[in-house]
């Protein structure tokens, strides 16, 4: 009784930081733990020997070179597709056309569905002997399309899978914003008879710019931390051309065991997603501003 | 102008009508094949419609796979770990809507850099802790560390939900003699209970389909369906047909619901994406 009475009277103070201890305990030992670890695992040797080999092995190591490249070519690919599909999206819904609200439920049921549900389809579709994707360019065209087996090309079709699912996310987030867009402006600019890429250029895209700025910032960081798509549809290959850099850390740290070389690859893309990440909290915090 | 505009709009149909049709054709193609015989499908060419129709595919993933089991483990994990993401994502979101503390800013700014954390960054530490504490395939190792990304998300989306009440309505039941935290248990709780409903749905999806984790922290008794399916796809056998059949039953009751709590989704998934 003294003991409810004691927790009664502290919870009677209300301290906020109750509101956050099991967030606080959990987001602790699954992330901010794990980070501190990562770092002291990077900087030791497997005999947990203080040590900058691990790094000085990393940056001379031609597969990690080459997984930060295709984690590069996979993001501009994917990052402008979703962009350039998301924007003319949300413009044609924007139209408001009759049937509109029917046609984005439509378009969204690819962002909603598990991503491994996507992969299967995706690599029946892409399969070489089989495969309906490959069969339809062929009678398109005459010639074999080789989507998941050439080296220089396959990222390519892998990011159209990972467009495909998600320009629709994007679509919504412009959408948010080009209604935030008052009607009034645009009834003004009829008024003055301005021609629609006036309205496009010094409207529109000046009232849209804090949106497209973090949408193009989540989106590249999305994208870099992409994982399953790789791993299910192509495991990498061929020849290691689509093993973004998430699967390079999988396959060397937990799959090859090395910890401590993984962690150290870890930590260089962990710094770089992070300073991705810092600008994205500064730029939407600088949206609210502009917004409110 | 009128002609130009009923143009234009028909220009805007066909445009919508395209993206619609490459948005869903490959569920019709992964549909056609599910409940296609072996022999149809695998021919060259591969035709767009068979003659065949049987559930012979779902009955063997149902019966001859594992893929059952794998579910069963999924909806264990993803609901122990909805549940624990909820307990502590609705008060800390809670406090961030409401509460004007001093470093709430910094917070905020906290919880979205732990949204955008690739998994990578926690994996390898885990891995040595889940093998110390004999966590390694165990649902409950498994529904753990899924708060990792659920937590964060979860956070910001239940935050938007009660920003969304006004005010008036919980200083109200301050003067009626609540105290702060039975204003949200009484008050804030039932009047956001559909938004933060669709904070716990969103939250099992993120489990539901979560990989690297799964995949990393699984080996047999725990295997949640996502990685069963993907080493299904590995598997050299050709039972595309049944690959397919998975892969449906693993997204019919995700999309079920997202039909019909899509607008909550939406409000509460972009309104954090965009605005802070």
């Amino acid at each position: 009784m003294l003991l409810y009475a004691k927790i009664k009277r502290t919870l009677g103070k209300e301290r906020i930081i109750y509101y956050f201890i099991p967030a606080m305990i959990i987001l602790g030992t699954l992330a901010v733990y794990p980070l501190v670890n990562n770092v002291w695992l990077s900087l030791h040797t497997k005999a947990g020997k203080w040590s900058l080999g691990n790094f000085a092995r990393l940056f001379g190591d031609k597969w990690f070179w080459n997984s930060m490249l295709t984690t590069g070519k996979w993001m501009v690919l994917t990052v402008a597709g979703e962009l350039l599909v998301g924007l003319l999206l949300a413009n044609l819904i924007n139209l408001r056309l009759r049937g509109t609200k029917m046609f984005r439920t439509l378009l969204m049921i690819p962002w909603m569905t598990p991503m491994i549900a996507v992969c299967t389809v995706w690599a029946w579709m892409y399969n070489g002997d089989f495969g309906i994707l490959n069969h339809g360019i062929n009678q398109l065209f005459g010639s074999d399309i080789l989507f998941l087996s050439n080296p220089a090309t396959a990222v390519i079709w892998l990011s159209l899978v990972y467009i495909w699912k998600r320009s629709s996310f994007v679509m919504l987030m412009y959408l948010s914003g080009l209604q935030g867009i008052s009607m009034d402006i645009y009834e003004a600019c009829k008024i003055d008879g301005a021609p629609w890429y006036t309205q496009l250029f010094k409207v529109t895209l000046p009232l849209m710019f804090p949106v497209i700025r973090s949408v193009l910032l989540i989106s590249i960081i999305t994208a870099m931390n992409q994982f399953t798509i790789a791993y299910s549809i192509t495991k990498g290959g061929p020849s290691r051309s689509t093993e973004l850099m998430q699967m390079y850390i999988f396959n060397t740290g937990i799959a090859g065991f090395q910890y401590n070389y993984g962690a150290a690859a870890s930590m260089v893309f962990l710094i770089v997603v992070l300073t991705l990440a810092v600008g994205y909290i500064f730029a939407t915090e600088k949206a609210e501003e502009d917004m409110f | 102008m009128k002609k130009l505009k009923a143009f234009s709009s028909a220009v805007a149909y066909i445009i919508i009508g395209l993206f619609i049709l490459s948005a869903l054709f490959p569920y019709f193609w992964m549909i056609t094949c599910a409940i296609r015989d072996q022999s149809d499908l695998f021919t060259i060419p591969p035709k767009l419609f068979s003659a065949s129709a049987s559930l012979e595919n779902f009955t063997y993933v149902l019966t001859r796979t594992r893929i059952p089991q794998y579910m069963l483990n999924s909806v264990v994990i993803a609901i122990s770990a909805t549940l624990m993401c909820l307990v502590a994502a609705i008060p800390a979101g809670y406090a961030l809507a409401r509460f004007p503390f001093k470093g709430r800013k910094i917070v905020s700014s906290g919880v979205i850099l732990f949204k955008l954390l690739p998994q990578s960054a926690a994996l390898i530490p885990l891995y040595i802790i889940m093998g110390k504490l004999k966590m390694m395939d165990t649902h409950f190792g498994l529904a753990y560390v899924h708060l990792f990304t659920m937590v964060p998300f979860a956070i910001w989306m239940s935050r938007g939900f009660f920003k969304t009440v006004p005010v008036a309505v919980e200083e109200a039941a301050l003067i009626d003699g609540c105290n702060k935290p039975q204003a949200l248990v009484r008050v804030m709780l039932p009047i956001t209970g559909p938004g933060l409903f669709s904070v716990g749905v969103y939250a099992f999806m993120l489990s539901w389909e979560e990989f690297i984790f799964s995949y990393t922290f699984t080996s047999s008794r725990a295997k949640p369906v996502s990685v069963g399916i993907a080493l299904f796809l590995g598997e050299d056998a050709n039972l595309w047909g049944a690959v397919m059949a998975s892969a449906i039953l693993m997204g019919i009751p995700v999309l079920i619901v997202f039909f019909l709590l899509q607008d909550h989704f939406i409000k509460g998934i972009i309104g954090g994406a965009v605005k802070g």
